[in-house]
């Protein structure tokens, strides 16, 4: 099973701007892809694209090998979860699973047996009579996650599927939606705004910026170690440096020189929960300017030598603004990162 | 294959666009252009504003331009007014019976006019129900309370209006009072401000064009009501209903030119309409289909309650009031107080009308025809309409959007006059058949039931047909499976509004109809007109065409309850 996508050029009708430019994609082996990026960046464009729901201006679309840019979207055999779940209204869950069963002319005892075994899987046997407006959040997504996998498709396509609910039961659903995925063993394109949820989610993630992948890899290395600026900044990562230059095994920056063997690149950057009140490491003066409460996490923004940081500590024993301190920072956990390019 | 779908899409957007504009254009815009260039040339088709000064010079023309304005401006105060406390009531208090009001207002909607007009009859006339309870007062009491002399006068005429439109306005106000960010008031009352102020200077100015576009609307109406002026508005001519007497005496050029001024004045109202409509985020689209009176809402004190009970029963008693004394009266044996149903008998006979030379029966049965043939020929017409509507541009719009106005904002005599000019003596004879009637009927009824599919088309949530496509139902599948049940309710709708509309059409239908096919208003119209007839009969064929109107308007009824069932989220 797999999802190519070459060199495919998006623009809005009436000319305008491109939305993708030369944007490439693979997705194989049942694996869960999340494609993240600011609001405006293009992510729905590339899933509605996929679907056969917009037209590329270039490029090619292939689906387990085969071709199908001209395929009409029904032809496709994808599957789609919407932000919204666009369940029918006028069915009852048990309809709603069965409609791609349906369309397939698969008969009627073996779309029974289906529905009954997705029923089971996603925990919604007692609901299967009910229509979707009395359904909660939680289970309206289930059973739009249900209704596009009961098919067995070649792909599926989910576009925010979380963010419409709760804080809390979307934490709980990321682990049972994974678990879900992998057991259907479907490949799977996760879009999103939140990179916490495809961090824990998926098994690869695409930064989707200028029309392309900016940068794709697995989860920890996209938190930890991403290699570009932008990618780092839309990962959270809030402390970037510029590196002035480097001599005898130490980078110059405007926190002072950092011991450093290797080349010298234009940014290094590193979280702030790297930057600890205690521990080993680059030490480094640093001034309180504010601390912020967060429940267990304080967050604190200090300055050093004039470069203001920003750091994340456990909250035992908060410094106060003011007061001077020296923060600690594992240099293995300092990341080097390339110049977007422009 | 995308060379198919580009030809694919063609088609369907010439389809689309093409009959309804060919309908609107040949039925409604051709005729009235007509009419309109009868006002402007004369009989050697050489062009003269001798007509239309005429009508401006002539007295009597201005005199029933001045008090068609300002019966209209009146009724449409008064109605506003009115529905103000209404409307208020109803959208910030729960009490038990509100669902019922709501369903109760829908009932002047739908009530053909000369139904009202023969209840206004048996309410206010000299032998009428109100004089005949004065007479009684006084010879027991001895008192000298003046009989009721309201009808034939313009206050007859303001009463009825606001009978039919309180209604509307009631409606367009209420949805913007549901909509108000009640968080304002909260605001204003925190910081001192009583009830009172709050709501003449928070809540008011915030219903500004709500207030505009529901005055202006019922102004519009109130221009071109015809029936009720006819029967009941004695010697007070309005526009419509002069017009209606000079195309009767075939004086077509100051007609023509008449309905010029008429309409000019009409389309100032009716563009304040549009304008004003679709400021506040256009809560004023009024269709039965929708909800109205939100669930929630406060428990009222018992003061309020107390206003609320008498607003209530003044409603109560107004709506059905009239109603009432047509039942009445139906039921009423001419000699004594005995309750007799050979009157409706009497309707249902084939008894041929001496004068009419149809029977009462007839013209029922000529009524459900055309209504049901208004339904087959107007609904598929609004269902393209409702997509067309969609549609955010394509060339032409402009024109549809206008052309979809006339049928609502044109003098429906001048309407069904420019029919019959427009297809008799050349190559299409139409004047005079049944088919005309069914026509004008479809144009008349067509745009209410396009905006009706429309705003049901458009709380489609557009990824449902997103989902049915990559779930694997090709575009027809994925139409008829899920759209199309999602938007029956406004089809539903459209068709009843179609077949109630040419149930109760007098206008045109007057101008149009030959004694053959005659239509129920048209024949209860003729039977008041013709005078000296008994009253019995007429309040029974009028109960009829009332109790058929209402059997109709119970389908919506049961629409809404879809609606709920499947709780389509807007």
């Amino acid at each position: 099973m797999s999802l190519i996508i070459r060199d495919m050029d998006v623009s809005y009708p009436g000319g305008g701007r491109k939305v993708l430019r030369g944007f490439d994609l693979d997705i194989t082996d049942g694996e869960i892809y999340s494609l993240i990026g600011g609001s405006g960046s293009g992510k729905t464009t590339v899933l509605n694209l996929i679907a056969g729901f917009l037209q590329p201006s270039r490029g090619r679309i292939l689906i387990d090998g085969r071709d199908v840019t001209d395929e009409r979207p029904h032809k496709r055999n994808i599957g789609m979860v919407f932000q919204d779940y666009a369940l029918f209204p006028h069915m009852s869950v048990r309809s709603n699973i069965a409609f791609g069963l349906r369309t397939r002319n698969i008969p009627r005892i073996e779309v029974d047996r289906r529905v009954d075994d997705v029923l089971e899987l996603t925990g919604l046997s007692d609901r299967s009579g009910r229509f979707p407006s009395a359904l909660s959040g939680g289970e309206k997504q289930r059973v739009a996650l249900s209704r596009a996998l009961v098919y067995e498709p070649s792909l599926l396509l989910l576009d925010e599927p979380l963010s419409a609910l709760d804080a809390s039961l979307r934490e709980g659903l990321r682990k049972e939606l994974r678990k879900i995925l992998k057991g259907s063993g479907t490949n799977a394109l996760y879009v999103t705004h939140d990179q916490m949820e495809a961090v824990s989610i998926s098994d690869r993630i695409g930064y989707l910026r200028d029309g392309r992948i900016h940068e794709e890899g697995a989860p920890e290395r996209m938190y930890w170690r991403p290699n570009k600026v932008g990618t780092a900044r839309f990962m959270g990562v809030s402390n970037i440096l510029k590196v002035k230059g480097s001599k005898d095994g130490h980078l110059e920056t405007s926190i002072g020189r950092i011991p450093w063997s290797g080349s010298a690149l234009p940014f290094i950057g590193f979280r702030s929960e790297s930057l600890r009140l205690s521990g080993n490491g680059i030490c480094l003066k640093c001034r309180v300017r504010e601390v912020e409460y967060r429940g267990r996490d304080l967050h604190l923004d200090l300055v050093s030598e004039g470069t203001p940081l920003k750091s994340i500590v456990s909250g035992v024993c908060p410094p106060k603004p003011g007061d001077r301190i020296d923060m600690f920072l594992d240099p293995r956990d300092i990341m080097v990162l390339e110049k977007d390019p422009s | 294959m995308s060379g198919n779908k580009i030809s694919a899409n063609a088609l369907e957007t010439a389809g689309l666009y093409l009959l309804p504009m060919v309908f609107l254009f040949l039925f409604c815009l051709y005729p009235l252009l007509l009419m309109a260039r009868y006002g402007i040339t004369d009989d050697n088709g050489r062009l003269t504003l001798r007509y239309l000064s005429e009508v401006i010079h002539d007295r009597i023309f201005r005199e029933v331009i001045i008090f068609t304005l300002v019966q209209a401006f009146v009724s449409a105060l008064v109605t506003v007014l009115l529905a103000i406390p209404g409307a208020y009531l109803l959208a910030r208090y729960s009490f038990p019976g509100r669902s019922v009001i709501m369903a109760a207002t829908t009932v002047p909607f739908v009530l053909p006019s000369l139904v009202l007009a023969v209840g206004f009859l048996g309410l206010f006339g000299a032998q009428g129900l109100l004089n005949g309870l004065i007479y009684d007062v006084n010879s027991f009491l001895g008192t000298g309370i003046p009989e009721l002399e309201l009808l034939y006068t313009g206050r007859i005429i303001v009463l009825a209006h606001v009978f039919f439109n309180f209604p509307i306005a009631l409606r367009i106000l209420n949805s913007r009072f549901s909509n108000l960010d009640a968080s304002l008031e909260n605001a204003a009352r925190s910081m001192g401000a009583g009830r009172v102020r709050t709501f003449l200077f928070v809540t008011l100015p915030q219903m500004k064009y709500s207030l505009i576009s529901s005055f202006s609307l019922v102004f519009t109406y109130c221009m071109l009501s015809l029936g009720v002026i006819l029967v009941i508005g004695g010697l007070n001519h309005t526009l419509e209903v002069e017009l209606f007497s000079l195309f009767n005496d075939l004086k077509v050029h100051q007609g023509s030119a008449l309905f010029i001024i008429g309409s000019l004045l009409v389309m100032l109202a009716t563009g304040i309409y549009l304008w004003s409509s679709t400021r506040e985020g256009g809560g004023s689209d009024v269709s039965l289909g929708e909800g109205v009176a939100r669930k929630g809402g406060r428990r009222p004190g018992a003061f309020t309650f107390f206003l609320i009970l008498i607003y209530l029963a003044m409603v109560v008693i107004v709506i059905f009031g009239p109603l009432m004394v047509v039942i009445r009266e139906s039921l009423l044996s001419g000699s004594g107080g005995d309750i007799t149903f050979s009157w409706y008998r009497e309707v249902i006979s084939r008894q041929v009308d001496p004068v009419l030379s149809i029977s009462p029966l007839n013209a029922i049965l000529n009524s459900l025809l055309f209504g049901s043939l208004t339904m087959l020929i107007s609904v598929p017409l609004a269902w393209m309409t409702a997509h067309l509507m969609l549609r955010s541009r394509f060339i032409g719009k402009g024109l549809l959007d206008l052309m979809l106005l006339f049928p609502l904002g044109a003098s429906s005599v001048a309407l069904g006059y420019g029919l019959v000019k427009a297809y008799s003596g050349g190559p299409v004879e139409l004047a005079g058949t049944w088919y005309l009637v069914v026509l004008v009927h479809s144009v008349i009824a067509y745009p209410l039931g396009a905006r009706a599919i429309y705003s049901s088309l458009k709380a489609v949530p557009g990824d449902l047909m997103k989902a049915a496509r990559s779930i694997g139902a090709g575009p027809l599948e994925a139409y008829f499976k899920v759209k199309l049940p999602l938007i029956l309710p406004g089809i539903l709708i459209a068709s009843v509004f179609s077949f109630a509309i040419s149930l109760g059409e007098l206008g045109a239908t007057l101008m149009v109809s030959r004694e053959a096919y005659i239509t129920m208003p048209v024949f209860l119209y003729r039977v008041i007109e013709g005078g000296g007839r008994q009253i019995g009969p007429m309040n029974a064929f009028a109960v009829i065409l009332m109790a058929i109107t209402f059997l109709s308007f119970l389908g919506i009824e049961a629409v809404k309850h879809l609606f709920t069932r499947w709780g389509v989220e807007r």
